[in-house]
């Protein structure tokens, strides 16, 4: 898990509509078109505002893991007199625009392969498919456990393709819960998993649900509130502002605020910084390779063998280069100046 | 996310550097260097130290640059998929076994390899390593001849796999190579396209392990033709 704290894009990007399909009888999947060379990112697990004709917001997660076509899924849950709900239910016609800001939320998958449990009821399921797919692009061998609920089956809308991630992947459990037989996701979980220790446990649903399975399963051996997530996945409001200590930093005549305690190259990534990344962070590819100020070289720890083994091979090394990827940011940071592709 | 036969040509365009020749001579390079550093994994040796060796050594080669990181694993660690972190400190035993991956850019070519060695005694350990490469050529050749798409390949290898006795991990299930970096063309799986993956762009990776997850062999080369295997 990584906790990004990923600054919201202040001008929000138009998107148009490119489908609305019927996923159940009160569930709809909506899918926006971003516009070309848009510089909109997010993680699975993320969430973006929605900007209404009459100015309000709603926040949807996406239900899908960035897409190579740009588009954007979600699903839309019919809300008795929602604004949104009435909108993709009944106002809203393909080629519509849509003007979306975000991401926000800092809760997403990291790299580390901790096993993990995962709650969802009704469309608390998409961002929790994003994930997913995110995890299986990624390959990461985290095995997980995904507890889906609702009242009968046909509420489980996406149960098919749940069922058949399931088939394929030897890391990964789905298991449906219904409630009209009285137990709920929380019930379920605590009913397989005697403890949790190291795990992490992601709910997304109902507010009740969250609030049960957080009190239920917290009890357990084990279970660390620091491992239950659960922050990022609010249906709808308006969009938080990130809250978790930052520092601005200087790059390209721009101030960019970037959370203490992440790599610059997350920071600068999910800031909307177009730096290169091809490796995953492992120093191997050196396609994050900055140029620090001179003023800030002795501001960090020299770097390891890995990285400077690289550094000396990359061409035309000078010693203010360091790779982006291993550079953690620090409150003492502040105000770092860099350039990229140097 | 699936992927249709329309964007074919899309997922399969190359950069400005492309070379046929380039990619080939790039794949001798890695195969050679594959065996360079099992050549010098001796037992008694720890992990993280034959890690260091590989990076030297392609480093001596000017192939230090990778599109992903360099991967040598130690007995219990060959179950490892793609990306995880090995567990520490494991010590190549008398009897046992090891992978090595690698995906070195040479210049502005990418190349990628994998390959599994047996050290001493272990006729479980040697058939694994066998059937690995064994379940390569067998799914390459089906490729070859039949011109199976991405998901039908990974069916079809996972099949076999477990006709030989072994599991099929399914998250290693091949990929693009191109000049680099491939990523920015198609980045996901090949077991995830629609059509039939083109020569000599996309790399056959082959993990497989035993039932109880003691141990697991890996190999990996680009699809190509008998022609290129002699």
């Amino acid at each position: 898990m990584l906790h990004h704290n990923i600054r919201a894009r202040a001008t929000p990007i138009t998107t148009q509509i490119v489908a609305i399909d019927v996923l159940a009888p009160d569930v709809r999947r909506l899918v926006l078109q971003l516009p070309p060379n848009h510089p909109f990112r997010y993680r699975a697990g993320q969430f973006v505002s929605l900007v209404l004709p009459d100015g309000s917001r709603r926040s949807l997660s996406p239900a899908c893991a960035p897409r190579v076509d740009d588009c954007i899924v979600f699903h839309v849950q019919r809300q008795p007199n929602g604004v949104l709900s009435n909108l993709v239910f009944r106002d809203f016609v393909l080629g519509d625009s849509v003007a979306i800001e975000g991401p926000f939320g800092n809760c997403v998958l990291g790299h580390r392969s901790n096993p993990t449990v995962m709650l969802a009821t009704g469309t608390g399921i998409a961002p929790l498919m994003a994930m997913l797919e995110e995890n299986f692009a990624c390959g990461t061998p985290r095995p997980i456990t995904l507890f889906w609920g609702g009242r009968t089956l046909r509420d489980l809308y996406a149960a098919p393709t749940l069922e058949s991630w399931a088939r394929q992947r030897l890391n990964f459990r789905f298991i449906p819960v219904l409630s009209s037989t009285g137990i709920y996701v929380q019930d379920a979980a605590a009913a397989i998993f005697p403890d949790f220790f190291g795990i992490d446990i992601y709910a997304c649903g109902s507010p009740g649900m969250v609030e049960s399975a957080r009190a239920k399963l917290l009890t357990f051996p084990g279970a660390s509130p620091d491992r239950f997530y659960a922050d990022a996945f609010r249906p709808s409001g308006a969009a938080a502002a990130p809250s978790s200590p930052s520092i601005v930093i200087h790059h390209a005549d721009a101030n960019i605020e970037v959370p203490i305690g992440a790599s610059l190259l997350a920071a600068l990534t999910n800031a909307g910084v177009a730096i290169n990344s091809v490796c995953g962070g492992q120093a191997s590819c050196g396609t994050c390779r900055v140029k620090l100020a001179p003023e800030w070289h002795d501001h960090f720890p020299p770097p390891n063998k890995t990285e400077r083994r690289l550094l000396a091979y990359l061409e035309s090394p000078v010693p203010t280069h360091r790779l982006a990827c291993q550079i953690t940011l620090e409150p003492r940071h502040a105000g770092l100046a860099f350039s990229l592709d140097p | 996310m699936d992927v249709n036969i329309d964007q074919k040509s899309e997922l399969e365009q190359v950069g400005a550097a492309f070379a046929v020749e380039k990619m080939l001579f790039v794949r001798d390079r890695v195969r050679a260097t594959i065996h360079d550093i099992a050549a010098s994994v001796k037992p008694g040796m720890v992990e993280e130290d034959a890690v260091e060796m590989a990076k030297d050594l392609l480093a001596a080669k000017d192939m230090l640059k990778g599109w992903h990181d360099v991967y040598v694993r130690f007995g219990t660690n060959t179950l490892k998929t793609f990306g995880a972190p090995s567990d520490p400190g494991i010590v190549l035993g008398e009897n046992d076994i090891f992978l090595i991956d690698i995906g070195p850019v040479w210049k502005e070519w990418e190349g990628d390899g994998g390959d599994t060695f047996v050290v001493g005694e272990n006729a479980v350990m040697s058939q694994c390593a066998a059937d690995a490469k064994k379940l390569f050529h067998i799914v390459r050749k089906k490729w070859s001849t039949e011109g199976l798409n991405g998901k039908e390949l990974y069916a079809f290898a996972e099949a076999e796999a477990l006709k030989m006795g072994w599991e099929l991990n399914l998250d290693l299930s091949g990929h693009r190579l191109s000049d680099f970096p491939h990523a920015a063309i198609y980045d996901g799986p090949m077991m995830d396209v629609d059509f039939k993956p083109s020569p000599l762009l996309w790399v056959l990776e082959i993990h497989i392990r035993n039932h109880e997850r003691t141990f697991g062999a890996f190999y990996e080369d680009m699809l190509l033709d008998d022609s290129y295997f002699s």
